[in-house]
């Protein structure tokens, strides 16, 4: 996918030549844009109709509201509804561009693809399931595995796993090198790679549009869309998956971030490379604001620090002041401590999570071999003192519960999880990625998590308080839960 | 004592020939033991993060088939902790080591069962995927259809007992085979099936003369021999003497993301191992006394420091307990934290520390000695 | 004991009866019924003679040899012959269930050359191989054939034609072991008219027997094919 933003980038780059691009964006701003301004502005520009943050969508089309709008769950420094601060988001076009699907569409199809929503949307139980999940027409995933989701799902088409398809880690200058990593199988049974399948998915979708002679049509934003060369604009005229690797390293070569004379042959031979450059083109990498040199490690922001490159901030310098009005009026001005709000409600324990270690997120959770080497089911980290108190003990079956919801796991004891005080709350502490089946009636642990949202993060209007892709935007917290645990 | 009654209704000519008998089996023991070369292992504590990687390079290697599904040759567990097989710790064997090494008298071990080790488990994927959602969980079931209690390393991360949030510890310790220098496991074996080679020190039981009696499994301290029920002969870690000998690493050293491992043979002096072992001596055997002397060895692990009712730093003892470090490594434990900590404080201060510089392992194909061939390319 | 029980046993004699191997494996066959019953006492193997420093340190012998003495009849049809043993152990053990579960067993022992002395402690030793059928409950009734030159030097032949029926009843063990007068593997050579030196030996699972933690007749008996 990134080879393809890339492929877009270049070709628009190549059309109207950089100078053109940059002054079609620089005629409605400032010429004191730095290139990295400049670039995520573009990218921004480029997101509207491709992409949203989900908080629209939630908040609309789902009981999220229901959550959010719990004002005790939320911070007490939040002076007024949720429902207030959102409809002002809104209607100050902070999102512009962004609020989609919008409050009277009804979304229809849903496809999902590398996660897993049944098991990371928090609270999915309670906020998806009951109204939007029911809602969907026609749910489908691309998957290599049977997760949770995919086995509630109308359609699955079996894509090729890590091993069964040549790709790369990681492509993005975050991490020194670029590694290829080669199919070692064949993918088994119907499994195909993904390039193969959305491509056949294209063909198809053009052969049904053309049976229905519907080809062309216009987009709620009032977009015109042509399906006529659906294929070619989905494949770029690669004939596969190798193909497209061996253009896109080509046009990294082009953009500086490969070496030069850098293909897929070059790549088969070394099995990983170095980057080179951070290119005007990927905003995610432009943030690095360094240069890369050589067998020395990356260092981050020198742009700023030793070239004196203004920040891409409100203020374009390292900002720790934020004046905006709903971060005054929440005391936030300047960065400063709270307690955790009582998300669930008001109870003595905070759930919180992190990775485990044998396997890769969710994706090897259920792996039979893997699952042999721990306790092959899903475990809680909790307090002696704290279990103790509650008649519980280690390798027992318990409820963990809050207003929201609950869910039943196996405690695991240890003084490595923080104990309850007099005022500072207990610690119980579960890994992510346990597959939801592992649970008694599908229930993981995120069932219990309401997934709120902090409402300050609907801010914008305010330089880099402004939403783009991966940066500003609404993030459920999982973290620090409110919960009580009683033997099952 | 029974030995000695019974020898008073013997002929003379009995009497010699049981000495005869007894010689010979001192003398092929001897034999089988005898090692111009020692292959070691050095593992790095301070870099496990029990991961299990090398778990799985080793299952998917040597344990996948054939019976040896259940095994587990290299394992990694949480310490302080109950480990595998069950409580191994207290399971007796090894050697009471008599006038300074020169005599070793066995201890009578115990044999674990097959759920001390963590059984094979079957799961019921099928089942959750072809019933109605929600109805159905995934869980794991002893091949006897009870339910698991234990496994390889059940108690992850569970760590010390008794001990008080904040001040509590746990670290990861991958074991293997030691391929002992005094393997009890070789003196234990009435087959004559187990034996080190010669050229490399690597202990291995001979397939085709085991008859599965066990008491190679009884003797070993650690417990780090399965029985193969299929074949019906017992089975254990083999150092992967077949890369080995393609110039390859173990799998489980050369799978290590956390470049844990190092492996090469302990007389080379040049080689990490050496370095570790016999010129700094910070890595050190798991159980010294136990008496096998182990050809596996630790750097034992450093802990973040204690932390005091206030919560401040309080360095006037470790959050490890000494104690507990010399039951795992012996006396010898101390120096070695003494001397890791100095040199990590000259390596912090800018001075170069070849210590340091051995245990950061930089050059990932230098922790092999001359074990730094590509097992896809290797011949 | 039954009448026809013969406790002093010098001898063992396999007379010769006409009933076919699928009679003579049924254990409560009328043809075994007139055959003489032999009481064969039995002992702990020499602990000395152990090949392992660890068996020796470790185990006492008055704990070795937890069957004291197996009954036997033999008898055979000119072309086979048959071994009608029975004990009673403690505690019966049929299979290897666990890593700290052994099976219950009982082996005859033959020496496979005439006229050399063949010492029945060591099973024998270089150039005076021994043959033994080794029963253990969890062979499926298909005993092994191995041949032994010595002490820890025993090994399985590829092919055994040694066949058996056992069961378990009244806490006792009942085994039929049998086998053609003349085998194609390496194995004792038997022929009707002849003698062989027996011996015999029987291992309790329950006590962790196994190897050559076992009991055994101490002594070669003559066995005569009548």
């Amino acid at each position: 996918m990134v080879e393809m933003r890339i492929e877009s980038a270049l070709s628009l780059l190549f059309q109207f030549g950089e100078a053109t691009l940059d002054k079609m964006v620089l005629k409605r701003k400032d010429p004191s844009l730095t290139e990295e301004m400049l670039q995520r502005e573009m990218e921004r520009e480029w997101d509207k109709g491709d992409t949203a943050p989900p908080v629209f969508l939630y908040y609309f089309h789902s009981n999220y509201r229901d959550a959010w709008n719990k004002k005790e769950w939320h911070c007490p420094t939040m002076k007024r509804s949720f429902d207030e601060y959102i409809n002002e988001a809104i209607d100050k076009g902070w999102w512009d561009g962004f609020v989609q699907p919008a409050r009277d569409q009804k979304p229809q199809v849903y496809c999902y693809y590398g996660t897993s929503p049944a098991r990371k949307n928090r609270g999915w139980w309670n906020n998806v399931y009951p109204e939007l999940w029911k809602q969907y027409k026609f749910i489908f995933t691309v998957e290599m595995r049977w997760s949770t989701t995919a086995l509630m799902s109308d359609m699955v088409l079996p894509g090729a796993g890590f091993y069964e398809k040549t790709d790369t880690r990681f492509p993005t200058p975050h991490v020194p090198w670029l590694t290829l990593t080669e199919a070692a199988v064949p993918p088994p049974g119907e499994a195909r790679e993904e390039w193969d399948i959305w491509k056949f998915l294209a063909e198809r979708m053009v052969k049904v549009a053309k049976a229905r002679n519907c080809m062309k049509y216009k987009t709620r934003r009032g977009n015109e869309i042509d399906l006529t060369n659906m294929v070619r604009e989905q494949t770029l005229d690669c004939r596969n998956a190798d193909h497209v690797l061996d253009e896109a390293l080509k046009e990294s070569v082009k953009l500086g971030q490969l070496p030069d004379g850098y293909d897929l042959k070059k790549f088969r031979e070394d099995g990983i490379v170095r980057f080179s450059k951070i290119s005007k083109v990927d905003v995610i990498a432009m943030h690095l604001a360094t240069d890369i040199k050589p067998d020395e490690p990356i260092v981050p922001l020198t742009y700023h620090t030793a070239k004196k490159i203004p920040y891409p901030t409100y203020n374009r310098r390292m900002t720790f002041y934020i004046d905006h009005d709903w971060f005054l009026e929440a005391g936030e001005g300047f960065p400063v401590h709270k307690d955790n709000p009582k998300m669930g409600g008001n109870y003595p324990l905070r759930m919180t999570s992190g990775h485990q270690r044998w396997s890769v997120h969710s994706i090897w959770i259920t792996d039979d071999v893997l699952a042999r080497t721990h306790q092959g089911r899903p475990f809680m980290f909790m307090n002696p003192e704290d279990a103790e108190k509650r008649g519980v003990k280690d390798g027992d079956l318990v409820r963990v519960y809050n207003d929201f919801d609950d869910f039943k796991v196996h405690v695991k004891l240890t003084s490595a999880a923080r104990s309850q005080g007099d005022v500072r709350p207990g610690q119980v502490i579960i890994y992510h990625a346990w597959e939801p089946y592992q649970f008694e009636k599908w229930k993981s642990y995120d069932t219990a998590i309401p997934g709120m949202i902090k409402w300050l993060d609907l801010a914008g209007g305010y330089g880099h308080l402004s939403f783009y892709r991966w940066n500003w935007c609404t993030q459920p917290v999982d973290r620090a839960v409110s919960v009580e645990i009683e033997k099952a | 004592m029974a030995e000695v009654e019974a020898n008073k209704q013997l002929s003379p000519e009995e009497k010699k020939r049981q000495e005869e008998l007894a010689q010979q089996t001192v003398a092929i023991k001897d034999e089988l033991r005898k090692t111009k070369r020692q292959l070691a292992m050095v593992l790095d504590l301070n870099k496990c993060i029990g991961c299990q990687l090398c778990s799985m390079a080793c299952k998917n290697t040597w344990t996948k088939k054939e019976g040896r599904e259940y095994m587990w040759w290299n394992t990694v567990n949480t310490m302080p902790g109950k480990g595998t097989p069950k409580d191994f710790e207290k399971s007796g064997g090894g050697y009471k080591v008599l006038f300074e090494g020169k005599v070793r008298e066995p201890i009578r071990g115990n044999l674990p069962t097959r759920k001390e080790f963590g059984d094979f488990w079957k799961f019921n994927h099928e089942e959750v995927i072809n019933s109605k959602f929600g109805t159905s969980v995934l869980k794991a079931t002893n091949p006897d259809g009870t339910a698991p209690e234990w496994s390889m390393n059940w108690d992850e991360d569970q760590g010390a007992v008794g001990i008080k949030y904040p001040n509590s510890f746990f670290f990861y310790l991958p074991r293997i085979c030691n391929h002992c220098t005094y393997p009890p496991c070789l003196d234990a074996c009435p087959r004559h099936a187990i034996y080190k080679r010669e050229e490399d020190g690597i202990v291995l039981i001979d397939q085709n003369r085991c008859k599965g009696y066990r008491f190679c499994l009884e003797s070993c301290p650690y417990k780090k021999i399965y029985f193969n029920f299929e074949k019906l002969t017992s089975q254990k870690c083999i150092f992967c003497y077949p890369r080995i000998e393609k110039g390859v690493p173990n799998a489980c050293a050369r799978q290590c993301t956390g470049r844990v491992r190092f492996v090469d043979y302990v007389d080379n002096e040049q080689g990490p191992v050496y370095q570790l072992v016999k010129k700094w001596k910070v890595a050190l055997p798991l159980f010294p006394k136990f008496g096998t002397e182990p050809n596996v060895f630790y750097v034992p692990p450093l802990a973040p420091p204690r932390l005091d009712e206030t919560g401040k730093v309080d360095l006037s003892k470790p959050r490890i307990p000494l104690k507990y470090m010399v039951d795992l490594f012996g006396p010898e434990v101390e120096q070695s934290f003494k001397l890791l900590q100095q040199e990590m404080e000259r390596a912090r201060d800018g001075e170069k520390s070849e210590l340091m510089e051995i245990l950061m392992a930089k050059r990932w194909k230098k922790m092999f000695g001359p074990f730094d061939k590509d097992p896809e390319t290797a011949v | 004991m039954a009448e026809n029980t013969v406790t002093t046993v010098e001898q063992l004699v396999a007379n010769k009866v006409a009933a076919s191997k699928e009679e003579l494996l049924k254990l409560d066959s009328p043809a075994w019924a007139g055959a003489k019953e032999y009481v064969l006492e039995m002992a702990a193997t020499p602990l000395a003679n152990q090949p392992s420093p660890y068996i020796k340190a470790t185990r006492d012998e008055k704990e070795i040899g937890k069957i004291t003495k197996v009954s036997m009849k033999c008898l055979h049809n000119g072309k086979e012959v048959f071994f009608y043993i029975k004990w009673t152990p403690k505690e019966r053990s049929t299979s290897i269930g666990d890593l700290n579960i052994f099976p219950d067993a009982v082996a005859l022992l033959f020496p496979m050359k005439e006229g050399i002395d063949t010492p029945i402690k060591e099973m024998g030793k270089e150039d005076a191989p021994t043959n033994a059928w080794y029963w253990r409950a969890d062979f499926d009734n298909k005993p092994k054939n191995q041949v032994t030159q010595g002490l820890s030097t025993s090994l399985y032949t590829e092919k055994s034609s040694v066949f058996a029926n056992s069961e378990w009843k009244d806490n006792e063990w009942k085994v039929v072991m049998g086998r053609a007068l003349q085998v194609e593997e390496d194995a004792v050579k038997l022929a009707a008219g002849g003698k062989k030196p027996l011996g015999i030996a029987a291992w309790e699972g329950a006590a962790g027997e196994r190897g050559g933690v076992k009991a055994f007749s101490k002594e070669w008996r003559d066995l005569v094919l009548a």
